[in-house]
């Protein structure tokens, strides 16, 4: 214990500079973030810049101080005066440990304190959060950090590998995305964990060796294959099999929440685009959508097109991910394809039969709360505080300790505690606006400084009948009723189109930066 | 005796280069052991496999009775190193420096700390990259005297020092002999013949000696032949002489393995009666200079 302590002592004496810095970077981020909890206080011009500045750089404060705490000792050559000192390894790999410890965890640690003290929000029921925040922190920064330290001699090598590793994952995010049956989010989770766990592993794998046997060039190529195969992991796993069997087929007869029906509308030209995609040509396809429980709601989260004709070639499109989210209140929905431009050419005026799989998870509502809202801040469910937004009127401005609820929050005109309605003639009494704070992950704590999540909560939607937006006012003894959701199924749906021609649903091609006042229409 | 250093058949290889060869050696306990050769000849690599700074390809080595692939954070107590290219913590002053290591030695010796410190005239105020190399050097020894180590391990201490600094710097490793074992590389021979109580010289990763200095200087001498009269030489030296550079009257050479008796044996049955012989003793740069010379000839024939 006293040589770890001595160690550590004598880094803090090193490294006061370093510490000084990330501890001031800190604090300056504890000062600029409560701005953000107020519509009325958020920053703008040079505040903004300055956060957004300030929270890049308390990150790179910690890298910064990984790396230098790590190269005081370094573990890479033979010429370190202290190799040949009784240094004790385990002591030695103890004593960097604290130090990350007490000048990252512990600071960071007391900001969210802090923040969430400041921001009214429960401390102590979170201890759950605040630890995750700090595991993820270790298994995104300090960790990878340590491990790249442990293999260079100095901050530029440091810097240099990093910019490596960026370069990689700029390459292989680009090169994903050519990779079919990726991005489907329930079968990706084992795929991820595998390669979350396969990062870790090998980040401590390397730390524990290097400070143990100092090999550099075995723990440069262990760190090497790590990152190399992390993304193979998920581009390489057997996604079709994980997506058969994360969203299975349903069986004959089976009545699923949600059905879709082919809409044969075609696209309106003058209003309905395709970004020019290099040999691709888009279509669109309108559905129906019905079956969706009023107290529930579905997500596409991938779809699958097969296209052929008679004595022609089949195309297929493998899984795509993301899809549109469906509520009981949206009868339509459209799904935009993109086609390679040879085989439309060769099918375009041809009959063909679509076959489209969508794999579709929907959400059930289990508890239901009503909340009346004060004058003043208020409980929310999922421990937050709320209160009428002071920028519009129309909705809540809430802060949630270290993550989002998912829920669903309903407001009825008639009950919004307001005397009169902004363009209240258009809002019969009676309507029900509904708004969903997402968070289906419900993973403890959002990546991220901060453990205060600021969320707007706006009701509203558009009037069909008059082409309107309309905009709930809330005021103070509104009635909401929060409920609480969770996933509920996941199934595949399937839907057969006969005897269309894909030239009928082609999107007309627009350019980047050509400006026409139009644009894709969003799903609802 | 104890040896306090004890190498068999260690041999690293870097890819097709081979750094040390076979090495076989023996360091007495209580010795000033020097390792001489020329640059390049695997004299560093030879010390940082025993210090477990280098994994060798094969063989094995024991230091103060332990396998040196498990010398690590106890042994040091035990050990003191020093290496002219040694990366010292530059940002610290000396006296933080000598604190710093203090509590990592049970036997730091403070009584002795001040003294080498005063002998080696050290500015305790300031930062060590503020040093010159020599006064480095005193750093380095100073922290790896006080604490009396059983072991000193010097590779190439004296390197580009001046005169001065060497002789103190010696002068405070001669004072500590008593106590210890001092095993030091070099290719400063003036300083290690003062210094040295046995020397193995190393030459292209091969041990080519290792003996007491006594008997080495007893083994080499320059030998001159006057002839009585002027002729041609057999070219059947004896394996013993080296470098042998012969006229029609005169031939000189280093015998290696003098005894005068059978030197002058070897003598007579070439040359018959000669005019007049004479031995020098040789410096340990001469006998050092001759073998790199030997050693140099063979490489040339070896390639050829």
């Amino acid at each position: 214990m006293d040589q770890i302590i001595h160690i550590f002592k004598k880094d803090v004496r090193h490294h006061w500079l370093e510490i000084s810095v990330a501890a001031a970077l800190l604090v300056t981020f504890g000062w600029l973030e409560p701005l953000n909890w107020n519509p009325m206080t958020i920053p703008s011009g040079w505040e903004r810049f300055l956060e957004g500045l300030v929270s890049t750089l308390v990150p790179l404060s910690w890298l910064l101080l990984v790396t230098r705490v790590i190269h005081g000792e370094s573990l890479v050559g033979d010429e370190q005066f202290w190799i040949t000192r009784p240094y004790d390894w385990k002591k030695l790999l103890v004593a960097k440990s604290l130090f990350v410890v007490a000048f990252i965890y512990v600071p960071l640690f007391i900001l969210d304190v802090y923040l969430l003290k400041k921001a009214s929000l429960g401390v102590f029921s979170h201890a759950d959060g605040l630890t995750y925040i700090l595991g993820y922190w270790t298994l995104f920064i300090i960790l990878p950090a340590a491990a790249i330290a442990t293999v260079t001699r100095t901050v530029g090598q440091f810097v240099l590998v990093i910019l490596g590793i960026l370069v990689y994952a700029i390459a292989i995010v680009s090169a994903i995305t050519h990779v079919p049956n990726l991005g489907v989010s329930r079968a990706e989770s084992l795929p991820t964990v595998v390669a979350m766990l396969l990062g870790l592993a090998t980040f401590a794998v390397v730390v524990v060796r290097q400070f143990a046997t100092r090999m550099t060039l075995q723990a440069r190529a262990t760190l090497i294959a790590g990152v190399l195969a992390i993304p193979l992991v998920v581009a390489a796993a057997p996604n079709r099999i994980l997506i058969a069997h994360a969203y299975p087929k349903a069986a004959s007869g089976q009545q699923l929440p949600v059905a879709f029906t082919f809409d044969p509308t075609k696209p309106d030209s003058d209003k309905e685009f395709w970004y020019k995609t290099k040999k691709k040509v888009g279509i669109r396809v309108r559905l129906l959508v019905t079956g969706v429980n009023r107290d529930a709601f579905a997500i596409v989260d991938g779809t699958s097109i097969t296209i052929q004709a008679p004595g022609r070639p089949i195309w297929k499109s493998g899984w795509l991910s993301g899809g549109p989210n469906l509520s009981w209140n949206t009868p339509n929905a459209s799904t935009d394809i993109a086609i390679d431009d040879k085989f439309f050419d060769s099918m375009q005026s041809t009959p063909t039969q679509v076959h489209m799989s969508f794999a579709i998870s929907t959400f059930r509502s289990i508890d239901s709360q009503k909340v009346s809202v004060a004058s003043g801040a208020f409980s929310f469910p999922g421990g937050g505080r709320c209160s009428l937004n002071p920028v519009s009127s129309s909705g809540l401005w809430c802060l949630f300790p270290l993550a989002r609820p998912f829920v669903t929050v309903r407001a009825t005109a008639g009950d919004a505690g307001c005397s009169s309605q902004i363009g209240d003639d258009a809002i019969p009494a009676g309507t029900v606006f509904q708004e969903t704070i997402w968070n289906r992950d419900e993973d403890p704590a959002e990546l991220g400084i901060s453990p205060v999540i600021p969320e707007r909560v706006a009701f509203s939607d558009w009037d069909g009948e008059t082409n309107r937006n309309r905009q709930l006012m809330l005021c103070p003894g509104a009635a909401l009723t929060v409920t609480k959701m969770e996933e509920s199924e996941h199934f595949q749906s399937e839907l057969e189109i006969d005897d269309v021609q894909l030239i009928d649903y082609k999107l007309k091609v627009k350019t980047f930066g050509q400006n026409d006042g139009a644009g894709v229409e969003i799903p609802r | 005796m104890n040896n306090a250093i004890r190498a068999e058949q260690l041999t690293k290889k870097y890819r097709r280069v081979t750094a040390l060869n076979n090495l076989d050696l023996d360091v007495p306990s209580g010795a000033i052991y020097a390792l001489v050769g020329p640059n390049g000849a695997g004299k560093t690599t030879a010390i940082k496999i025993l210090m477990n700074i280098f994994r060798a390809t094969s063989g094995r080595a024991e230091v103060l009775e332990r396998d040196s692939k498990r010398i690590a954070a106890d042994a040091f107590t035990e050990i003191g190193y020093v290496s002219e290219n040694q990366k010292l913590p530059e940002w610290m002053r000396v006296d933080a420096f000598l604190a710093y290591l203090r509590p990592f030695y049970p036997t730091w010796d403070r009584e002795l700390e001040n003294q080498l410190i005063k002998k080696f005239d050290l500015p305790l105020d300031r930062k060590l990259k503020k040093l010159s190399r020599g006064m480095k050097m005193k750093a380095a020894l100073l922290s790896s005297l006080a604490y009396h180590p059983k072991l000193i391990v010097l590779d190439e201490p004296f390197s580009g020092l001046d005169p001065l600094v060497r002789d103190e710097l010696i002068e405070g490793l001669l004072e500590r002999a008593p106590e210890t074992t001092i095993f030091v590389s070099s290719h400063d021979l003036a300083e290690i013949e003062n210094l040295a109580s046995h020397v193995g010289y190393l030459e292209q990763g091969r041990l080519r000696f290792s003996e007491e200095m006594a008997a080495l200087a007893e083994r080499f001498r320059e030998v001159e032949v006057t002839l009585e009269t002027s002729s041609t030489h057999p070219n059947n030296w004896p394996d013993s002489w080296m470098n042998v550079d012969s006229t029609p009257a005169v031939v000189r050479f280093i015998e290696s393995r003098f005894d005068q008796e059978r030197t002058g044996a070897d003598i007579r049955k070439l040359f018959g009666a000669v005019r007049d012989v004479r031995f020098t003793p040789m410096s340990l740069r001469a006998i050092f200079l001759a073998m790199a010379k030997t050693g140099r000839a063979s490489a040339r024939e070896g390639a050829a």
